[in-house]
């Protein structure tokens, strides 16, 4: 009988670790953990990965760096959805604004492009966030 | 944009690199810069549609880890660490001399039989 139910314990990940069929790693408890996905479904932040009587092990993905389009206009949500789509890369929709992951030379681009309507701030890009043209894939 | 061609890359600079033991690599750490352009999400995509192909590795995993963009201040003489995408010194003197964060390199290799390479 357990009285305080079980114990929470997480898997940290990145966010672009969510489509990997293979895992192995340590929780934040210090259990091991392996995980095969078959058919693989993206990982979302606070799924429930094992779980018995004792322990449920959750998904953590962690925030990271980010470029975060500040418009309203659709002409530039648009054009920047396009320039980022255009080099293969997810968008997330994340409190109303465009998100996507920081890379040193994307951010030169956009910031080049559309000044100060992209700032860099710290986001958790969670898969039920992203913008999906096809699938479930990120 | 040309993910999958590095990915074969690494799976043959491995192959020749450990031409015996290369088929019981069950893990593969790669290191990728801040500058690199190499977005880790379009890497470790395009290391899952590999091993879909090439079934030998399907139980093998790859781990990217994201390097820090370091950059080196003439005024202090000393290396610091640039954080959204601000290149400047605490001391308030800017720098574009990077010291980290164009590479794209494996670190580390891990085989069935043992442990680290």
């Amino acid at each position: 009988m357990y009285a305080s139910g079980p114990k929470i314990d997480f898997l940290p990940l990145q966010w672009y670790e969510v489509n990997r069929t293979v895992i192995k790693r340590k929780t934040e408890g210090g259990r091991d953990v392996s995980l095969s996905r078959f058919p693989k479904t993206p990982i979302y932040n606070g799924e429930v990965l094992y779980e018995t009587d004792e322990v449920i092990v959750k998904a953590r993905v962690e925030p990271c760096a980010c470029i975060v389009l500040h418009a309203n206009d659709m002409a530039t949500i648009g054009n920047f959805c396009f320039d980022v789509g255009n080099r293969h890369l997810p968008i997330f929709c994340i409190d109303d604004r465009m998100v996507v992951s920081y890379d040193g030379r994307l951010f030169q681009a956009l910031s080049a492009k559309y000044g100060d309507k992209v700032r860099m701030e710290a986001k958790r890009l969670d898969v039920r966030d992203a913008i999906k043209a096809f699938g479930n894939y990120l | 944009m040309h993910e999958l061609g590095i990915v074969k890359d690494i799976f043959r600079t491995l192959e020749e690199a450990y031409p015996d033991r290369y088929e019981s690599i069950v893990k593969i750490n790669l290191e990728a810069g801040l500058l690199s352009s190499l977005q880790p999400i379009l890497i470790q995509n395009a290391f899952e549609a590999y091993v879909m192909d090439d079934t030998r590795f399907k139980n093998t995993e790859l781990e990217v880890s994201i390097l820090p963009i370091i950059a080196y201040c003439k005024n202090c003489d000393k290396q610091f660490e640039v954080k959204y995408h601000r290149f400047v010194c605490e001391c308030g003197q800017p720098s574009d001399t990077i010291i980290q964060g164009e590479e794209l390199r494996i670190s580390q290799v891990t085989f069935q039989e043992d442990k680290n390479e």
